[in-house]
């Protein structure tokens, strides 16, 4: 092993050294969202697959029978056999269609589900960009499927098809807004639209107060579910509507109603109609993890995670590329860093440096977060499947009157009492007057009509430090 | 007969008669939507963790009653040609040839097609000998057409069916010269043993 | 539809057409082939027509050359979800004309056989309901006791689905301690079942609102549109042919008979149609009971000749199906075979109002109100 890293750094690194010391650091950077892209895509393939899987397994012990069983052990192949034969299915295109809204509509809708995993931890320090405006975010890109359903409806030139874009686009549009307010409020308890702050704020304090501090068996009372009244409604508002936003029963008229109608992707064949359903299941896991960071506490309990010190090789990257505040970066920026720090100092310092205890931690306690944050994820999935196979369909027009006539006040009334207990409860500190206030007109100083006489240089120096400054 | 008394109609769904009566009414649908939806998913969580019902067929079968009917069954030996079975059958899938009649029939095709067959059991019952009979047998899928039609009776050879006519014949020569002989002496009587022994010999040849 | 009765669609200056959408013969829903026009207004439909024939097989001509009693096995694939009761209904209408006296066991058996079939019929057109408003699930706890029910017709009569129990003058089989055993087992199993199919359906707050108030059908429209079966007796019309011409000894049972009433809704509506297919199962498990309880001794079927003829003449026969009335007309001229069969089928009559009432309500609507009349295209069709 000494060897071979010896004959790395000496022959390879050496000689790479001065060409890769110039790589610019934005190509860098660039590959480093493409290895996240890479990542998010496999985690969204395994995500639709394994829960395609599951599906159908659970929807066969509901109806007292057994789902795939025959492919692979339990039928786990299942979802990569049915995969594989959309892949090699013809690709049909109706004559009449609109070739390119017909070709463009799934991007749009896998673009979709996709983006929102930008902004998604998966732990404390799994995730791509920590955006401070992360909610918003993913509401706001959650509306691009809808757009893509919409070319969907209309491309195909099928009655059929246009029937579903249709009813799914009110559907989808108005279940937006009360999926915003449940949102806005715990937003509003929470102070924040930065995901891992709220789940911060989900670490302390229990009903009506701020600062209690629970044990570990109870620190389930810290959740946004348990700390007001607001929020909990605001859960089953959220859970309802995100029910509604991804087309799952009770409100999947749009696709299900292929039983006497064909739904909006039902001239859809092979990979294109592919996209649709994994961009479902994506889409179903996106409403899912909201829900479990933004109500049921995120990666926090009840694997324990706590703050372990930063591991060996961050340390190392530091000393390597100069004083950079790292603690504000997610994992693909730390890995561009460490990237370039192995390729500065060399494969064995980097080696040694990531075998450490601190750094074994850090891992440990990420994966605890992550399992934490999935898990209860996936516990949400489990009901959204448990509902499907229970419940029958809501019509359109019923669709339509819970969420404008039922949800949307009941919405709004959380919002409401969301912003009264924030308000009173936790009121905010004092925010420092110059930020907010302007300060007291300053009347401009006449400039002089000549410069001022140079100094010598010696005094100039720390003049031109200060202005710097 | 006369026609029967009809009911007074209910009022189609009125709306409610005032404001809090609507008010009522929003809360209690809500309340309802929340606990018939708690008792749907209380049963479906139940029947989830029961034992399936599903039968891994092929490896596992279904238990077969005793007088199921399937694919029928055919005594060769027992059947006497008289066409009962085939007269019976609603959509004539069953059919028969023989040389000879009755006991001394030789079947050359008792083919039944069971890509017409109703599976009905009309045959059985008027069968006189008991020769033909439902069994329990269902799984006899084919690829082929051809090989849905089920041929019951042995193949024979040329050579027995000319064979098994030619006994036919001596039996219609001896038969005829006993009436022969039979009208000259009226008063002779029945037949004799070693006639009757030699009937049985024939139709074991045959 | 006819070139006289093509509708002409309505066009506003705003571009707002009539869509003449095509619910075609082949649909996932397991109503068989039916084929639905209907000229919609963007959600709302306007009107339905319903095209049939894609299932006509001759029974009524084929019942013409063949003998009466190779005419039975025919009546199995008519209503093939109530196999039991179409060939009892024939086998009555040859035994009415030709004064066939069919022993007191036998016409039991043919209760219990008919009755049992009943529960079969009403719980597939429970599940298959459930399947058409979107719920999944009580379609296959439906028919998991539907396969209780299965296996024992098949020990009673051989068959699955399509039994040939009722032969002229009796039943095929008499029935032993064994089937009594299982069909008494399956009476305990289906209380059970039948709490559980009331908590996922009955009682749900969007199936109730998915079919109660949609499809009402007044009672003078039922009788006018010769409605019979479950859907009448929903619109509160009290006719069943069990109780005004009793038949085959149920003039000796205790059963009542079950009227809609607006359970949930109007008098009527779809939601009766279900509710009244719901009680009518536990109706006949009562009467299954008092059938096992009561059995006489005897024959199982009547002696009848080799070659059955039927003396000249005409006779109707109708029996209480699970979906209405089946009737036959007879007419024989003392030949061996039939001279002129008709099956007045039930559901060919009920299916006829959707034209009536699947007007002026959302798509989905159509769907809750085709599926609430429970028709069977082997039926309509024949």
């Amino acid at each position: 092993m000494k060897d071979l890293l010896d004959h790395l750094h000496n022959d390879i690194v050496l000689k790479v050294l001065p060409i890769a010391a110039n790589v610019p650091v934005h190509l860098v950077y660039i590959g480093g969202l493409l290895l996240a892209s890479v990542l998010v895509i496999l985690w969204m393939t395994l995500v639709a697959m394994g829960w395609i899987w599951a599906e159908r397994r659970v929807a066969g012990f509901i109806q007292a029978r057994v789902g795939p069983n025959r492919v692979g052990p339990y039928g786990l192949l299942q979802s990569l056999a049915d995969g594989i034969k959309l892949l090699v299915k013809e690709d049909i295109i109706p004559t009449a269609a609109n070739r390119f809204l017909y070709e463009l509509a799934p991007l749009l809708v896998f673009a979709g589900a996709f983006i929102p995993f930008v902004v998604l931890p998966f732990s404390q320090h799994l995730l791509i960009a920590d955006m401070d405006l992360g909610v918003f975010y993913v509401l706001a890109f959650g509306a691009l499927e809808v757009v893509g359903i919409l070319m969907a409806g209309w491309a195909p030139n099928s009655k059929w098809s246009l029937y579903g874009g249709m009813r799914l686009a009110a559907q989808m549009l108005s279940y937006e807004i009360p999926l915003g307010l449940s949102v806005l409020t715990v937003v509003i308890l929470a102070g924040s639209l930065n995901f891992n702050e709220i789940i911060a704020w989900q670490t302390r304090g229990v009903l009506f107060n701020e600062s209690w501090d629970t044990p570990w068996i109870l620190d389930w009372l810290n959740w946004a579910v348990f700390r007001s009244p607001a929020a909990f409604v605001a859960f089953f508002i959220f859970y309802i509507a995100a029910l509604a936003e991804t087309k799952r029963a009770p409100f999947d008229l749009p696709e299900a109603e292929s039983e006497l109608v064909a739904g909006f992707h039902t001239e859809y064949t092979g990979i294109r109609f592919s996209y649709f359903f994994l961009s479902e299941y994506c889409a179903m896991y996106v409403v899912a993890a909201m829900g479990a960071i933004l109500f049921l506490g995120g990666w926090h309990w009840p694997l324990p995670t706590w703050d372990v010190p930063k591991p060996g090789f961050i340390a190392a990257v530091a000393a390597g590329l100069g004083e950079i505040d790292y603690s504000e970066l997610g994992l693909f920026a730390r890995l561009k860093l460490f990237l370039a720090n192995a390729l500065w100092h060399g494969p064995r310092e980097t080696v040694e440096a990531f075998f450490q205890p601190a750094t074994l931690k850090f891992v440990l306690v990420e994966t605890f977060g992550f399992a934490n944050l999935v898990g209860k994820a996936f516990v949400l999935l489990f009901v959204m499947l448990w509902i499907r196979w229970t419940l029958p369909r809501v019509r359109i027009d019923q669709v339509m009157h819970l969420c404008l006539k039922v949800l949307l006040p009941i919405g709004l009334a959380c919002v409401l009492l969301a912003g009264v207990q924030a308000a009173l409860l936790s009121p905010r500190p004092a925010e420092p007057a110059a930020a907010v206030v302007p300060a007291a007109p300053v009347e401009p100083e006449p400039m002089p009509a000549v410069p001022p006489q140079a100094e010598p240089d010696a005094d100039m120096s720390p003049a031109r430090a200060d202005e710097a400054t | 007969m006369p026609l029967p008394s009809i009911p007074a109609t209910r009022e189609l769904n009125p709306m409610p008669p005032t404001k809090s009566e609507a008010f009522r009414r929003y809360w209690r649908d809500i309340v309802l939507g929340v606990r018939t939806t708690y008792a749907g998913m209380r049963v479906t969580i139940r029947n989830y963790f029961r034992r399936p019902v599903t039968l891994m067929y092929p490896e596992e079968r279904p238990v077969i009653p005793k007088y199921h009917r399937g694919i029928h069954g055919y005594d060769e030996a027992k059947c006497i040609s008289c066409d009962m079975c085939a007269n019976a059958c609603p959509v004539s899938c069953i059919y028969i040839q023989s040389v000879g009649r009755g006991k001394d029939a030789l079947m050359t095709q008792f083919d039944i097609d069971y890509t017409k067959c109703l599976f009905c059991d009309l045959c059985t019952p008027p069968c006189p000998t008991e020769c033909i009979w439902m069994t329990e047998e269902y799984d006899l899928a084919s690829y082929a057409k051809a090989d849905c039609i089920i041929h019951f009776a042995r193949l024979k050879t040329d050579e027995e069916i000319k064979a098994h006519q030619e006994t036919l014949a001596r039996k219609e020569a001896e038969k005829k010269a006993k009436a022969a002989a039979r009208k000259e002496t009226p008063a002779t009587g029945a037949s004799t043993p070693a006639e009757g022994a030699g009937e049985a010999e024939g139709a074991a040849e045959g | 539809m006819s070139p006289a009765t093509t509708p002409t669609l309505r066009q506003d200056s705003l571009k707002t057409d009539e869509l003449l959408v095509n619910m075609g013969p082949q649909h996932p829903s397991t109503h068989g082939v039916l084929r639905l026009v209907v000229r919609t207004d963007g959600e709302i439909v306007r009107e339905t027509w319903p095209h049939i024939g894609y299932l006509h097989r001759c029974f009524e001509k084929i019942a013409e050359s063949v003998t009466y009693a190779q005419s039975v096995p025919y009546t199995d694939r008519m209503d093939y979800l109530a196999s039991m009761n179409d060939g009892v209904a024939l086998c009555l209408a040859y035994e009415h004309l030709g004064k066939i006296e069919v022993p007191p066991r036998a016409q039991w058996l043919r209760v219990i056989a008919c009755e049992l079939n009943r529960i079969a019929s009403h719980l597939m057109a429970f599940g298959t309901y459930g399947l058409d408003i979107g719920a999944m699930t009580p379609f296959f706890y439906g028919f998991r006791e539907r396969e209780a029910l299965l296996s024992i017709f098949e020990k009673m009569s051989g068959g699955r689905l399509l039994y040939h129990y009722a032969r002229i003058g009796g039943v095929c089989r008499d029935m032993d301690s064994d089937i009594e055993h299982d069909i008494r087992k399956f009476i305990v199993q289906f209380k059970t079942a039948f709490e559980e199919y009331n908590e996922l359906l009955s009682w749900n707050a969007i199936f109730i609102n998915r079919t109660a108030n949609v499809g009402v059908i007044p009672p003078d429209k039922a009788i006018a549109w010769g409605l019979t079966g479950p859907c009448l007796r929903a619109s509160g019309v009290n006719y069943d042919l069990r109780k005004r011409r009793p038949y085959s000894a149920y003039e000796d049972f205790e059963f009542n008979v079950i009227l809609g009433e607006g359970f949930r809704g109007t008098l009527g509506d779809c939601y009766d149609r279900y509710y009244v297919r719901m009680l009518e199962m536990m109706e006949s498990l009562r009467i299954v009971e008092q059938a096992l309880d009561g059995l006489p001794e005897g024959d199982f079927q009547a002696k009848l000749p080799k070659i059955l003829r039927l003396p000249k003449g005409e006779a109707y026969f109708a029996a209480e199906n699970p979906r209405g009335e089946l009737g036959f007309y007879v007419v024989s001229d003392g030949k061996p075979n039939a001279y002129r069969v008709r099956a007045r089928g039930p559901s060919f009559c009920n299916l006829s109002i959707t034209h009536e009432v699947a007007r002026d309500c959302l798509v989905a609507d159509v769907i809750a109100i085709i599926g609430s009349i429970d028709i069977v295209l082997g039926e309509v069709d024949r």
